[in-house]
């Protein structure tokens, strides 16, 4: 099987913008209605024309995601490990450059925030760290992860790149989820970006979805940075990576994020501007290209309009989110970035329930 | 633009691929395949019966055509191989269509040995065209084990039932990247042109042409269908437009 | 001695030839594909080929098919 850094090598000195320039009313309305995307159709639906036919895409996209994943949204909370790290990504408020106070979990510690995350009912949970080998090794992980698995019935990691068998190493300890976003794909932008450290390896982390799923991971859920590159581009490498693992590893359950950057400690300003409607524009077509596609969004969007993406594509979102270390229970520490969406879990369920929706949280448990 | 159709590395200048079996008599097979135009032609290898001498059918066969033997007869993977390797040294080439049935009652192909079969030939260097029931799973093997074509059936062989698989053929023309020629069941010239409309590679049609009244017409109803049908394909059809219902606007809030 | 022809037990003389056998069943080899004990015997070798007990033999062709 072809590696996906292959698969992105075909777009390398792929002119957007002329193929943008080429597309046409008739063949953006017949891609609408068509069953099944080409990469090249989904990648017409990111152009500027397409934003015209943003409402018909919604109807669509709306329609194809209650038919496959019902009227329901799976809900998750973040759990921050460790902040120490090794790397010197400039957009990061964990980066090593910056200061700010660093702590690792104990055990005990861990077992205590459970204990307030699943108070809220929640039994799915994503577990974070920055990159330290040193401080947050891969044993470490799995320690929290035996003492997770008592309290939720999924755990999933965003953790710094692992070799395949160290995949397999914490999916035997419970992990069943994997997120790892790329950040940028464009290869040139992100060695601009990422300054030091083992970071500056794109190939390895472009391949570490490739590598849990060969270890056995049930989901993955992968994604681009909005605001470090194109997002247009950047949004059409995320579209063909999920294709591509969905094609590779028809067994696992693959999804994206559109993460948009956020303020952080540090001040970083993003390259690019991604307003809600291109937001909103690439998970419609994400949607209409992949119609069994998860589509993840965070806290780091506004409450008012989380409400509105519940309708056009979403189907996972996480709630009571906190992105500092131990910050559930103690309220000093700073977080990775700042979160735009503060409601709690209950506040959540009733938002959807108001809507119709059913609140997900528990899909899933490994008998 | 040019519609180049390749199999294993070369171009192929017909989307009917033809099979020479049932015809009331051999004589009419040069005929009937110049006038569907057909490039690749299918023929079987048997043992010989004492009790009459048949023809040699490769005889009958234009000689510009590429003879695909099949491995009808064989009950397992060991069996089909047996028979392509027999097949290339009596001097066929290395092309053929693999098809290995244990079922009599429906003639379905066994999936699974045909995968292993598919899997030795390939390595051996055989242009191999699987027929196979159409299941995405084993098709995704096909790719994985060499396969040059992979050929679904569109309902039993010799059933003239038509397209009736055409969900699960759509599935593989969707995901599969080699050529998807619908082999078997096609009863009707329409049933070709809706195969190749949905983006079939070619089809393969031997039974609804050898039984008709006029077969020499029928080829050429079919050759006409094939490349109706390939003609519509390129020109991209208007999709079915779902009904428009009145819902609430879901855009609306978006103001930049 | 004892063959097997297309599957079949046969009892023939020993040593004969293969070109003898074929005319001896009424083919023309120039019609016909001869495996002997799975391999391909061209017919140029047909005459010095002494067939032995127990061997087998296929005699093929091609006919048509779909």
């Amino acid at each position: 099987m072809m590696s996906f850094y292959n698969v992105l090598g075909r777009y390398k000195n792929f002119d957007f913008e002329r193929f943008f320039e080429q597309t046409s009313d008739e063949s953006i309305q017949r891609i609408i209605a068509k069953s099944r995307l080409t990469e090249l159709d989904y990648l017409n639906l990111l152009s500027p024309r397409s934003e015209i036919y943003l409402e018909e895409m919604a109807q669509r996209a709306h329609r194809l995601t209650i038919q496959h994943f019902g009227r329901v949204i799976f809900l998750y909370t973040p759990l921050y490990l460790a902040n120490f790290c090794v790397n010197q990504c400039v957009y990061c408020g964990f980066q090593i450059k910056n200061e700010l106070k660093r702590k690792k979990l104990t055990l005990a510690e861990v077992a205590h925030e459970a204990e307030i995350i699943s108070a809220t009912g929640l039994k799915h949970i994503l577990i974070l760290t920055g990159e330290s080998r040193r401080e947050s090794p891969v044993s470490y992980i799995r320690e929290c992860v035996e003492v997770l698995k008592k309290y939720f019935t999924s755990i999933s990691v965003e953790v710094y790149p692992l070799e395949e068998h160290e995949y397999a190493e914490l999916i035997s300890a419970g992990v069943d989820g994997l997120t790892m976003y790329q950040e940028v794909y464009n290869e040139e932008e992100y060695a601009k970006l990422h300054l030091a450290g083992p970071k500056r390896d794109y190939r390895f982390r472009l391949e570490a979805p490739e590598r849990a799923c060969r270890a056995g991971i049930r989901t993955v859920n992968v994604g681009a940075l909005l605001g470090l590159g194109e997002w247009r581009s950047e949004s059409f490498f995320t579209g063909i990576h999920a294709d591509y693992l969905q094609n590779a590893f028809p067994e696992v359950e693959v999804s994206i994020s559109p993460p948009r950057i956020r303020p952080q400690v540090g001040g970083f300003q993003p390259g690019f501007k991604v307003t809600d409607k291109n937001l909103v524009q690439l998970m419609l077509a994400f949607r209409l290209y992949m119609p069994r596609g998860g589509i993840t969004i965070s806290t780091r969007e506004r409450a008012d309009l989380r409400d509105r993406l519940v309708k056009l594509g979403a189907t996972k979102m996480s709630a009571g989110s906190c992105t500092a270390v131990g910050g559930r229970s103690d309220s000093e520490s700073a977080g990775q970035f700042e979160i735009s969406d503060e409601r709690s879990v209950a506040e959540m369920a009733g938002m959807l329930y108001g809507q119709g929706y059913q609140p997900v949280y528990k899909d899933w448990q490994m008998l | 633009m040019k519609d180049v159709f390749k199999i294993g590395g070369r171009e192929i200048n017909s989307r009917l691929l033809l099979g020479t079996g049932k015809f009331s008599s051999n004589k009419l097979i040069p005929e009937v395949v110049e006038t569907a135009g057909s490039q690749v032609v299918t023929i079987a290898l048997r043992r010989v019966d004492p009790a009459y001498e048949e023809e040699n059918i490769a005889a009958y066969v234009p000689g510009n055509c590429i003879l695909m033997p099949n491995t009808s007869g064989a009950r397992n993977a060991g069996e089909a191989v047996r028979i392509a390797r027999l097949a290339r040294a009596a001097g066929c080439g290395d092309w053929v269509k693999i098809e290995v049935i244990t079922d009599n009652r429906y003639l379905l192909p066994d999936n699974y040995e045909t995968v292993k079969a598919t899997e030795i030939l390939a390595s051996e260097g055989f242009v191999v065209l699987p027929y196979m029931s159409p299941d995405l799973m084993v098709a995704k093997k096909l790719v994985e084990a060499g396969a040059a074509a992979v050929m679904p059936l569109g309902s039993p062989i010799g059933s003239n039932r038509g397209l009736r698989t055409k969900e699960l053929i759509r599935i593989l023309i969707d995901e599969i990247p080699l050529p998807i020629i619908v082999d078997a069941g096609l009863g009707r010239p329409s049933e070709a042109a809706e195969a190749m409309e949905m983006g079939a590679a070619a089809v393969l049609v031997n039974t609804a042409i050898a039984t008709a009244s006029d077969p020499v017409a029928m080829a050429r109803a079919f050759r006409l269908a094939v490349e109706a049908g390939r003609l519509a394909y390129l020109a991209g059809p208007g999709e079915t437009q779902e009904f428009a219902r009145a819902s609430s606007p879901l855009t609306g809030f978006l103001r930049d | 001695m004892k063959i097997m022809l297309n599957g079949k037990e046969e009892f023939i003389e020993a040593g004969m030839t293969l070109d003898v056998f074929i005319n001896l069943k009424g083919y023309n080899p120039e019609h016909i594909i001869i495996v002997y004990n799975s391999e391909i015997v061209s017919r140029e070798s047909l005459a010095g080929f002494k067939m032995k007990d127990n061997d087998k033999i296929d005699l093929v062709k091609f006919v048509g098919g779909g």
